[in-house]
């Protein structure tokens, strides 16, 4: 009966008794102190980051792109520079949610019903027997057998030669028959040379003849067992209780599901005239000088033009990520954040009375765009931003990675000021700016963890929208630390 | 004597390198054996061996005293060893063969085995890596086929199907080399 002759090869089975060499163990020990290091620099890479995002910043803040000024003011008693930041609010949509991980594996495990053998039921361990090594009793096995057991049976004979053949390049194995024993295929103890092991690996099996069945044989489905021969089916216990202990993602290697995770960066960001990054400089706004500070503006048509001062401010995201492997290379990751940019710019003195600007009387702050003693106002700006990424691992043997994609962010709320060239204001408008931005990303990535769970890497974003409607040509660009964290089933 | 697993657990989570060459030392030889079923070669069943039990290691505070630790172990060596399968080029392009019209003779009896444990094994280690596998963990580990192909990936009948050719092949073999014995005894 089936089931005789897999209980058969189950019990031959346990009788197996192989000793591993003495490098094993001490690489064991080595693989150990080296993840133990490896997940202590996990734990203080995240606050590195954060220095290094801060330390950028703080760089960036001591005034490395400082226009200066080439116009002529009138002088008045004006409060000295001071910094300016809006008292809104700032409104966040940060949502989080928390996936459990599906194990679907530990159901699986969970579900192997305990079955028991009753022949035997344990693998009991005696002190070795002198050899500095254990070794295995089953119940039932003659002492005899033991001692033979012990003895290492390195080479198995045929009388069959091996008709070897090269490694076939159809791998339609419809037609099959018995597979020869190789002489070449030598199971020993010993660690095979290179040699061999590139032999055994080159080693296809090849049918030599066909085996001829009825069809009618397949279609009963030999296999299938009754259900009085599954309740007469007994093994051997192979796990009691498969809740406890790690349970490994075998499926993982192969794995072309999505997986969530949590996603995070920070760094710097600023406004750039003009699209492109590497040409132009840093300005957003050209203004004409007034001669008095109070209205009615009195132009000087003759003054210079002086270019608004931007420096790069702090910026930060964090949301939901989820990847999904396309190939062994290539992966797909889309996600939800918010995010927030920010940059500081020069102004003027802030005038605290109704003025006509764009024909209406705007009541909110505003500044103008010049004065003797300029200040800086910070412009924030809060996005709800949807990234969709590819990325391409380079290197097969490291997890080193390019990514490359775009951001469709939304402006949820911001203070940023829009100057207006008749009046010669910068004024909050709401409707000023294009709220729906485009920002095309480049960055790379590397997975620190060996589950490829936790990744970090620079990343820059740049708008390809122009973020005021009123053709200022202003577009934000950033450049941060990011770094994804996985929830992976285990 | 060797500590009980309880206690030798306890001193392996406090770090102490002599408890943890005691745990090796023990469940060596039987885990080895596992992977030795599962691989092609000596080198490639340490290999896991050692990749299993770093593993082990690792994840010791895991172990919640509710089974037999050789039955953690057991779990956590079959795993790696059908991850390091997967992650093997040298046994991708067979790891499982497609449901095609192989046609299977039905042994509905079988021979003795007369054979060494380790002859066995070889036997087993010489069926094409995905036969090998599923014959493992069906007539070995015992798991049933929806498990199997759960863990594998597979179908139910993928590995219903593929199961039953191995386990003819396994057949002929055994009594190929049982008539090859006779063949011997005749001689002399």
């Amino acid at each position: 009966m089936q089931n005789d002759f897999e209980k058969q090869v189950r019990d031959k089975m346990k009788e197996l008794d192989l000793v591993p060499s003495a490098p094993v163990w001490e690489r064991v020990q080595e693989q150990i102190r080296q993840k133990k290091d490896r997940k202590r620099a996990i734990i203080w890479l995240p606050l590195l980051g954060l220095l290094l995002a801060g330390g950028i910043w703080w760089l960036n803040d001591a005034g490395n792109n400082q226009i200066i000024s080439t116009s002529h003011h009138t002088q008045t008693n004006l409060p000295s520079t001071q910094k300016v930041h809006s008292e809104n609010n700032i409104r966040s949509k940060q949502e989080s949610e928390n996936n459990s991980p599906i194990e679907q594996n530990a159901a699986t495990l969970q579900n192997h019903v305990e079955r028991v053998d009753q022949t035997n039921t344990s693998i009991s361990i005696l002190p070795g027997s002198g050899k500095g090594s254990p070794e295995i009793r089953t119940s039932g096995i003659s002492s005899a057998k033991i001692a033979k057991r012990n003895k290492i049976n390195t080479i198995i004979k045929e009388p069959v030669q091996l008709k070897e053949t090269k490694p076939a390049e159809n791998l339609d194995h419809t037609i099959r028959g018995i597979v020869p024993f190789s002489e070449q295929q030598k199971l020993s103890d010993n660690h095979l040379t290179g040699q061999e092991n590139a032999q055994l690996s080159t080693i296809r099996y090849q049918p030599d003849k066909m085996i001829q069945v009825p069809n009618e044989m397949e279609k009963n489905n030999p296999v299938r067992l009754s259900e009085q021969q599954t309740q007469e089916i007994q093994f051997k216990p192979i796990v009691k209780n498969l809740s406890s202990g790690p349970i490994v993602n075998i499926a993982r290697g192969n794995d072309r599901t999505w997986k969530f995770g949590f996603s995070g960066s920070a760094g710097i960001s600023g406004a750039k005239y003009g699209a492109n990054l590497f040409a132009g400089n840093k300005i957003a706004d050209a203004v004409r000088i007034v001669d008095s500070v109070q209205p009615p503006f009195i132009y000087n048509n003759a003054a210079s033009k002086e270019s608004k001062t931007i420096q790069n401010n702090f910026a930060f995201s964090a949301g939901m990520i989820a990847r999904k492997s396309l190939s062994n290379r290539f992966v797909f990751s889309a996600g939800i954040l918010y995010e927030y940019l920010s940059y500081n710019s020069t102004v003027g003195i802030r005038i605290n009375q109704p003025v006509a600007v764009q024909g209406t009387t705007n009541g909110a702050l505003y500044y103008t765009s010049y004065s003797t003693k300029q200040q800086e106002y910070l412009n924030q700006y809060h996005f709800i931003s949807i990234p969709v990424t590819i990325h391409y691992q380079v290197l097969r043997n490291a997890p080193l990675s390019i990514n490359a994609g775009l951001s469709v962010k939304q402006l949820v709320k911001t203070n940023a000021l829009e100057f207006n060239h008749t009046s010669q204001m910068y004024f909050y408008n709401r409707n000023a700016f294009n709220r729906t931005q485009l920002f095309p990303a480049i960055g790379v990535e590397y997975a620190l963890l060996k589950d490829k769970s936790l990744i970090v890497g620079p990343q820059f974003e740049s708008s390809i929208v122009a973020f005021e409607k009123n053709g200022s040509d202003e577009h934000l660009y950033v450049g941060s630390l990011k770094v994804q964290w996985l929830f992976l089933k285990n | 004597m060797p500590m009980d697993h309880y206690a030798l657990v306890k001193e392996c989570l406090k770090g102490r390198p002599s408890a943890q060459k005691e745990l090796y030392q023990q469940f060596a030889g039987p885990m080895l054996s596992i992977c030795y079923r599962y691989t092609k070669s000596m080198a490639d069943a340490e290999d896991v061996l050692q990749e299993g039990f770093v593993k082990v290691f690792l994840n010791l505070h895991q172990y919640k005293f509710q089974g037999e630790l050789g039955g953690w172990l057991r779990r956590i060596m079959v795993t790696t060893a059908i991850n390091y399968l997967k992650r093997n080029a040298r046994y991708q392009t067979d790891l499982l063969y497609p449901d095609d019209n192989m046609h299977v003779v039905s042994h509905e009896s079988h021979p003795e085995l007369k054979m060494e444990a380790r002859e066995l094994a070889d036997l087993v280690r010489q069926l094409p890596p995905g036969y090998q596998t599923i014959f493992n963990l069906y007539a070995v580990e015992g798991f049933n086929h929806v498990e199997i192909g759960k863990i594998l990936g597979i179908k139910e009948s993928t590995s219903r199907s593929q199961y039953a050719r191995s386990r003819a092949l396994l057949i002929q073999w055994i009594e190929q080399k049982n008539n090859d014995v006779k063949k011997t005894v005749y001689a002399k």
